[in-house]
């Protein structure tokens, strides 16, 4: 992903990552960088709390109790997650994160439902794992 | 030159947080917030932005709904940049393209570096 264009010139732009990553005062990212933290606290147990949402979803999907606008909110909540864990430091939960809410569009079948399920599981430990290295360092 | 007023419209709290720190923060910006489209064009019909911060995919009132109602209305010109977590996938970001916006922001992101990233897609001066 990156810059398409420097200036507001009518174009769409993905804005990539300034060349030294940091380019404001430093102080003020430092100052920054401790609050993040406090924010990423909460949003880590937010997070926890959607990927038991998405259990709970998948338990009724393998049951073969869930209907399609349930599978849309389920789909809905594991994309906010994956929006919200790698801004926060978990980029391996935003990967894991898309797949489930790539499956929760398309899961048939026992097998579907059951890595489904394996995804969610893995949702979760990787969740109460520390932050990877990113944004965050 | 006065401080630039930046509208984040995002559903997620932690996001909206993180972003109002990082841009006033870093950034030295004034931040307001609305947490769905709705809400989004309330303030900008309070008072005109300097750029709307626009989630693509939020509940009841999406980003392009939004955006929609927000070019539909009398304040055209405010410039919009999408965030989305859909960004990695290509045809997406070709979507997004079209939809007449300054510039998309894939989510996750650095909330340390955007007010940069902001900066350059708008031409801002740092």
């Amino acid at each position: 992903m990156g810059a398409v264009s420097d200036k507001n010139d009518g174009r769409a732009d993905t804005g990539g990552e300034p060349p030294d990553g940091r380019s404001r005062q430093p102080e003020a990212s430092e100052a920054a960088l401790s609050r993040v933290a406090d924010i990423a606290d909460r949003a880590r147990e937010r997070n926890l709390d959607r990927a038991g949402e998405l259990a709970a979803w998948a338990t009724i999907g393998r049951e073969g109790r869930i209907s399609a606008e349930q599978r849309g909110e389920a789909a809905e909540v594991a994309h906010q997650l994956a929006g919200s864990a790698g801004t926060f430091g978990y980029q391996a939960a935003t990967d894991v994160a898309r797949e489930v809410e790539r499956l929760f569009g398309e899961a048939d079948g026992a097998e579907a439902w059951s890595r489904l399920t394996d995804c969610v599981h893995d949702l979760v430990r990787r969740l109460r794992e520390p932050p990877e290295l990113s944004a965050l360092d | 030159m006065s401080r630039k007023d930046v509208l984040v419209v995002d559903d997620d709290a932690s996001i909206r947080e993180v972003i109002q720190m990082t841009l006033e923060v870093v950034g030295g910006w004034t931040v307001r917030l609305a947490a769905n489209g709705m809400e989004a064009v309330e303030k900008v019909r309070e008072r005109r932005p300097d750029a709307i911060l626009l989630d693509l995919m939020m509940p009841g009132m999406d980003g392009p709904s939004t955006l929609a109602r927000l070019r539909g209305g009398s304040d055209q010109n405010v410039p919009v940049i999408l965030l989305s977590a859909k960004i990695q996938q290509r045809r997406d970001d070709q979507q997004l393209t079209g939809l007449g916006v300054a510039g998309v922001i894939g989510k996750p992101f650095d909330p340390i570096t955007l007010p940069d990233r902001i900066s350059g897609i708008l031409g801002w001066a740092p």
